[in-house]
């Protein structure tokens, strides 16, 4: 399925004031989709490590809910990890989201994320590319478009990033251009958390649950209190962990588990159980 | 002069009747031959014969002799055709008419030394299934067979003779094995023992071996390097219930067969086979497909088949190849395996439970909580790629084995105190087996994990709680109905450890937890 494609030139009254900012602006951008001008008029920047941790899925899930309930428009590199998780994640809270590909418009999407793609589309999203149509993928049209996705946004947020991470360098050409960067403190043996600890050590922002919206699972379902999901909540642990830490039966928390599984408190991933 | 006696031959593990046919010519210049296919050790058969009956004190025919050992298209092997043949041909001198007699409705089996002693050939077993198939009243062979077959005399519809050398055969008489004799019983000690016990932490893991040994559910576990599954999987040998009377006969059959195949060649595992035991067969995963399937010109059984009615490790199940891996695709789906050999097709038994273990992508860290993996995307996606198909559906517990963590490394080791022994585990085990050989008596399958889906209903009865509450859990957690019919088998292997005949929803809580996403 051949998509559409269209461009803008930077002499466009639509073109985004952001990204005349930056150094050498790109003349044009190429896009697939509606253009819509009001999508530049708040934009965040999600980035991160292709490897991401289901810790990581939690807190693009969390940031991303909250952007999309106050209109703002998610900018993401299109990426696997971090990338496509905010984009999946804006898409499936009906937001909007702006996929800023690292090769030519022209360049066939793979396969895998064509779904992905139709999705941004149609749920009033664009797929921007400012190389030559034709630029196929290579190692530096990552950092090209990673300045791009740094200039379009107003701020951005580094979820995870490990020690030389390309996410560093969006980080780096967002404090360039004077635009706030946060990123997610992790723990401290995590390899994926290691840049984002120490762009915080840096001076960056530290990204954290706001105090408007903590992270209340809605528990008006139960009235009891579990002690396994009082566990869970202070961090991740497998069945045997927990066996060994509260002091209940074995087959008292297989029963809590699967409860809390089936109530949707709580998911499972390899092993582990983790809160939503 | 004509004579006629019987022998066997196998293939794969059916067993096949060989007729010995032996003419003595009135005429013609002295002349020895063996015909109908006949390997190199069948063929130089006729220079063991004819010495060691010449050296036993009989008269070796000076004319012309032609054995024929009929069927004549199919290959002969071994050397267990020189006792037919010398017996044959000492028959056929002037004054042994009674033995002609004897031995026209007999089978013989056994090796010849030169100096006219039989010597031990494996698959003596083989001749008590098929002289009661076939009605057969005689059966001949060498003493040091004895214990092969001493095994099933109680119930044997035919006379046993023991030879130690053709001399015997002057007074076959007096070489009866009686019905009386107490068979010898194989006492093999284990060298490996791993007990329960002694393995720190794991607690859910040792719970799945227990499951997986009462209900036969095959198992995957997964983890990095070093976490112990390997231990674990080998302390599963000792939790396994006994092979049941009616599984014994199946299994020294094949081993019969495997021993007949391995042509004296020790090793294979099949001497230190404790036939109260179920088998256990850990073949190294550069294992070739045809040494896992079976193969060859006369059906060798492979690992499959060795681990019938038993268990089948696969230790690091990712390092098999591609091919090994899609081979057990019908083994697993139907218990057994179809081989074609020279347009015929031979279904080779093959009832095992897996037991598997594997890295989660080729570095081994994935899912690390440290964030280890150095595998790119890609790397990962085919490594699960040659995991999955074949294997994936048919595992109904599949773990994740997790390192010990720091913080609660000292409440995991002294509460290792309380571990129970392999010996607790193995008598819920049995009990819980004994429960679905009893409950299963009139159907051909034997335990949980083997429910066909037209039975699983009668079967798997649910308490009404529990019944809500699975079918509350199968529909907010988009369940198929594969794993649905998994988690009943599992949640009735619970229940019958607990020895309670209706599911309860614990059981349904537990078995949900035993097949984790990754």
């Amino acid at each position: 399925m051949k998509y559409l494609t269209e461009y803008i030139e930077i002499t466009d009254s639509r073109y985004p004031a952001q990204l005349k900012q930056i150094n050498k602006p790109p003349r044009c951008i190429y896009y697939i989709g509606n253009w819509d001008s009001g999508l530049f008029d708040t934009c965040v920047a999600i980035v991160g490590s292709r490897k991401i941790s289901p810790y990581g899925r939690r807190c693009v899930e969390y940031f991303v809910k909250d952007f999309v309930l106050s209109g703002v428009t998610v900018v993401s590199g299109f990426m696997y990890g971090v990338d496509m998780c905010a984009h999946e994640c804006a898409v499936a809270n009906n937001g909007k989201t702006v996929a800023v590909l690292p090769h030519g418009i022209e360049i066939e999407v793979s396969e895998s994320n064509l779904g992905i793609a139709d999705n941004i589309i149609n749920s009033g999203g664009l797929l921007v590319s400012m190389f030559d149509p034709f630029q196929k993928v290579a190692k530096w049209t990552f950092p090209a478009r990673n300045e791009w996705v740094a200039g379009l946004s107003h701020s951005s947020v580094v979820i995870e990033a490990a020690k030389n991470s390309g996410s560093l360098i969006t980080a780096g050409f967002a404090k360039k251009y004077n635009r706030p960067v946060f990123a997610v403190p992790g723990s401290i043996f995590s390899e994926t958390s290691y840049g984002c600890n120490q762009l915080i050590s840096n001076g960056a922002r530290a990204a954290m649950i706001s105090e408007n919206r903590p992270n209340i699972v809605s528990d008006q379902k139960s009235t009891q209190i579990s002690k396994v999901f009082e566990a869970l909540k202070t961090g991740t642990f497998s069945q045997d962990e927990l066996f060994y830490i509260l002091n209940m039966s074995y087959r008292e928390i297989s029963v809590e588990l699967a409860n809390l599984l089936m109530s949707k408190r709580i998911y499972e991933s390899g092993g582990r159980f983790y809160v939503y | 002069m004509f004579i006629r006696l019987k022998s066997i031959c196998s293939v794969g593990i059916d067993i096949f009747g060989v007729d010995i046919e032996i003419n003595i010519f009135n005429r013609g210049l002295p002349y020895f031959d063996i015909v109908g296919l006949p390997d190199k050790a069948v063929s130089e058969s006729k220079h063991r014969v004819k010495t060691a009956i010449i050296n036993s004190g009989y008269e070796f025919p000076n004319k012309r002799i032609l054995v024929n050992l009929a069927p004549a298209n199919m290959p002969k092997q071994g050397s267990v055709y020189d006792f037919a043949i010398a017996a044959g041909i000492i028959a056929c001198n002037d004054g042994f008419f009674q033995l002609r007699q004897l031995l026209v409705n007999s089978l013989l089996y056994g090796e010849l030394s030169l100096d006219g002693s039989l010597r031990y050939v494996p698959g003596a077993q083989l001749l008590d299934i098929f002289a009661k198939e076939q009605g057969i009243s005689n059966v001949f062979i060498p003493n040091e067979c004895k214990p092969d077959l001493a095994k099933y005399i109680k119930k044997a519809t035919y006379t046993t003779y023991l030879c130690d050398n053709l001399k015997q055969l002057k007074e076959p008489e007096k070489h009866v094995l009686s019905v009386n004799t107490v068979p010898i019983s194989q006492q093999v000690d284990s060298y490996e023992t791993i007990d329960l016990k002694n393995i720190i932490g794991n607690k859910k893991a040792k719970r799945t071996l227990e499951i997986s040994a009462a209900g036969g559910h095959n198992l995957l576990f997964l983890g990095s390097p070093g976490v112990g599954k390997t231990t674990l999987a080998m302390a599963y040998k000792h939790i396994q219930p006994p092979l049941y009377s009616d599984e014994v006969m199946e299994v020294d059959r094949i081993y019969a067969v495997s021993k007949i195949h391995a042509r004296g060649r020790s090793g294979g595992g099949f001497d230190d086979m404790n036939l109260t035991e179920k088998p256990f067969r850990a073949p190294h995963h550069t294992v070739s497909v045809s040494g896992l399937v079976g193969g060859g010109a006369l059906l060798r059984p492979g690992e499959i088949t060795l681990a019938h009615k038993g268990v089948l490790f696969l230790d690091e199940l990712h390092e098999f190849s591609k091919n090994c891996i899609e081979a057990l695709r019908q083994p697993l789906e139907s218990d057994h395996i179809s081989i074609v050999r020279s347009g015929v097709t031979y279904k080779l038994p093959c009832e095992f439970t897996l037991i598997a273990t594997s890295n989660p992508c080729p570095c081994g860290f994935f899912g690390h909580p440290d964030n280890k993996c150095t595998c790119s995307q890609s790397q990962i996606k085919t490594f699960m790629r040659k995991l999955s198909g074949p294997i994936m559906d048919r595992l109904d517990i599949v773990l994740t084995i997790h390192k010990t963590v720091d913080h609660i490394y000292d409440s995991v080791t002294s509460s290792c105190v309380n571990n129970e022994s392999s010996q607790e585990v193995r008598h819920r085990v049995c009990l819980a087996r004994k429960i679905q050989n009893d409950r299963y008596k009139n159907h051909n399958f034997k335990c949980n994990a083997r429910i066909n889906i037209d039975n699983i209903n009668t079967f798997c009865i649910l308490s009404p709680p529990a019944k809500k509450y699975l079918d509350m859990y199968t529909q907010n957690l988009n369940i198929s109905i594969r794993r649905y019919f998994k988690f009943l088998k599992l949640a009735k292997t619970i229940a019958d450890l607990d020895c309670i005949d209706i599911i309860g929803e614990e059981h349904i809580a537990e078995a949900t937890m035993l097949c984790e996403t990754f």
